[in-house]
C-alpha cells in the first residue's frame, strides 16, 4: 500500500511540535525548504502496517502570500497535496485558532481538526462539543492532551481513516449576497484556464482574488482569460 | 472583504456613529477593556489586523503601555493571546471603552 503523507499545521504555540514528536518518536530529521532558512521537519511512523510521512509546517495564524512561512504552508498544501492535513487547534483559544481552520477548509485540504490542550480549555471553563464541531465543519475532530500523550492513538486511527475516505468539501462560510455573487461570476471565468482549474480550488482562488491577494492576482495577470476576470473585478487587477 | 462591505451606505453610517463614541486603542489605560469599532487603514492593514484578532466587535484588553511618554510598543490581549503592537498601527484601531 502507498504511504500516507500528512501535513501538520497550526497557530504558533499550540503544541504542534509535541504532537509531531509523539507521532514520530525519535525518527524525525530536520530539512530545509529551498531558498529560505525556515525549516520543515519530516518524520515517519508505521501504524497498523501503513507508512505515514509527517511534515511539520511553520506555525502560522493565516495563509496569505505576505510572509514566507505562510506561503510555504499554503503552497505545500496546494502543490504537494498531502493526503491528510492535521490542523492543531489550541482548544483554550479556539476562537482565534478556528480562523486558520476555515482557511484550510477553503483551500480544499482533507482536514482533521485536533483540539489540543483540551484540559486547559476545561480548566478555563470551556465545554466544547467536539461532535457538533465535527458536523459543522464537515471534518473529523479529535481531542488530545499532547503533553500527556493522550488522544494519540485516536489521532493515528483518524489519519488512517481520513486518508482512505477524503472528506467532502462543505461550504462553511457564506459571505453574503454581494461577495457570493462575485464568486459565482469568477468561477466560470477561472475555469477557462486549465492550469488554474487543475491546480487550485476555484472558490478559494476567487475569494483570494476578491481579497486582493498578490500571488493569486499575479497568476491572473499572466493568463489569457484576464479580460473575463477583470469584468467581475473592474479596475482591480 | 470586510472593508469592501463597510463601504455600503449602512456601513458608513454606523461607522460614523461608531467613531464618535470611540477612542484610539492607545487611549485605553492599562487593565482597561474595549471593543473594536473600526480599523482606520487600507486594505492591507485592515486584513492583517483582522487576522491577528482586531476586527470590529473583538474585545481587547490593554496589558501594558510601558513608556509614560507615549512612545514605544504596547501589549494588548485579544482572543486569549497577548500581542505587541507599534503605536502607529495601534492608533488606527478605534475602540469603545467598556470598563
Amino acid at each position: 500500500m502507498p504511504h500516507i503523507t500528512v501535513g501538520l499545521i497550526g497557530n504558533p504555540n499550540v503544541g504542534k511540535s509535541v504532537i509531531f514528536n509523539n507521532l514520530t518518536g525519535l525518527r524525525q530529521h530536520v530539512g530545509n525548504w529551498p531558498g529560505k532558512t525556515v525549516e520543515k521537519k519530516v518524520g515517519q511512523l508505521t501504524y497498523k502496517g501503513r507508512e505515514i510521512k509527517i511534515v511539520d509546517l511553520p506555525g502560522t495564524y493565516s495563509l496569505t502570500s505576505r510572509s514566507i512561512d505562510e506561503r510555504i504552508a499554503r503552497n505545500y498544501i496546494i502543490e504537494e497535496k498531502p493526503d491528510v492535513v492535521v490542523d492543531i487547534v489550541n482548544a483554550a483559544k479556539i476562537e482565534r485558532n478556528l480562523y486558520l481552520t476555515i482557511l484550510l477548509l477553503e483551500l480544499g485540504a482533507n482536514l482533521i481538526v485536533v483540539l489540543n490542550k483540551i484540559d486547559s480549555a476545561r480548566k478555563e471553563g470551556y465545554k466544547i462539543n467536539a461532535k457538533k464541531l465535527s458536523t459543522l465543519l464537515g471534518v473529523p475532530v479529535v481531542s488530545t492532551i499532547a503533553t500527556e500523550g493522550k488522544g494519540m492513538d485516536d489521532l493515528k486511527e483518524t489519519i488512517l481513516k481520513a486518508a482512505d475516505e477524503k472528506t467532502k468539501n462543505v461550504k462553511v462560510i457564506d459571505y453574503g449576497e454581494d461577495i457570493e455573487n462575485r464568486i459565482d461570476s469568477l468561477i466560470p471565468a477561472l475555469k477557462k484556464d486549465d492550469e488554474v482549474a487543475e491546480n487550485y480550488p476555484l472558490r478559494w482562488f476567487s475569494i483570494k482574488l476578491l481579497e486582493g491577494d498578490s500571488e493569486v492576482r499575479e497568476i491572473v495577470r499572466q493568463h489569457s482569460y484576464k479580460k473575463e476576470v477583470s469584468e467581475v473585478l473592474p479596475g482591480e487587477l | 472583504m470586510s472593508r469592501r462591505r463597510s463601504h455600503s451606505k449602512r456601513g458608513v453610517k454606523s461607522q460614523r456613529k461608531g467613531v464618535n463614541q470611540g477612542v484610539p486603542l492607545t487611549g485605553l489605560l492599562e487593565g482597561q477593556t474595549g471593543k473594536v469599532l473600526q480599523v482606520q487603514g487600507g486594505r492591507g492593514a485592515c486584513m492583517r489586523l483582522a487576522e491577528m484578532g482586531f476586527h470590529p466587535g473583538a474585545v481587547v484588553t490593554m496589558e501594558s503601555k510601558h513608556s509614560s511618554r507615549g512612545g514605544g510598543p504596547i501589549a494588548v490581549l485579544v482572543k486569549g493571546t497577548k500581542l505587541g503592537l507599534g503605536r502607529g498601527i495601534a492608533r488606527k484601531i478605534i475602540v469603545k471603552p467598556l470598563t
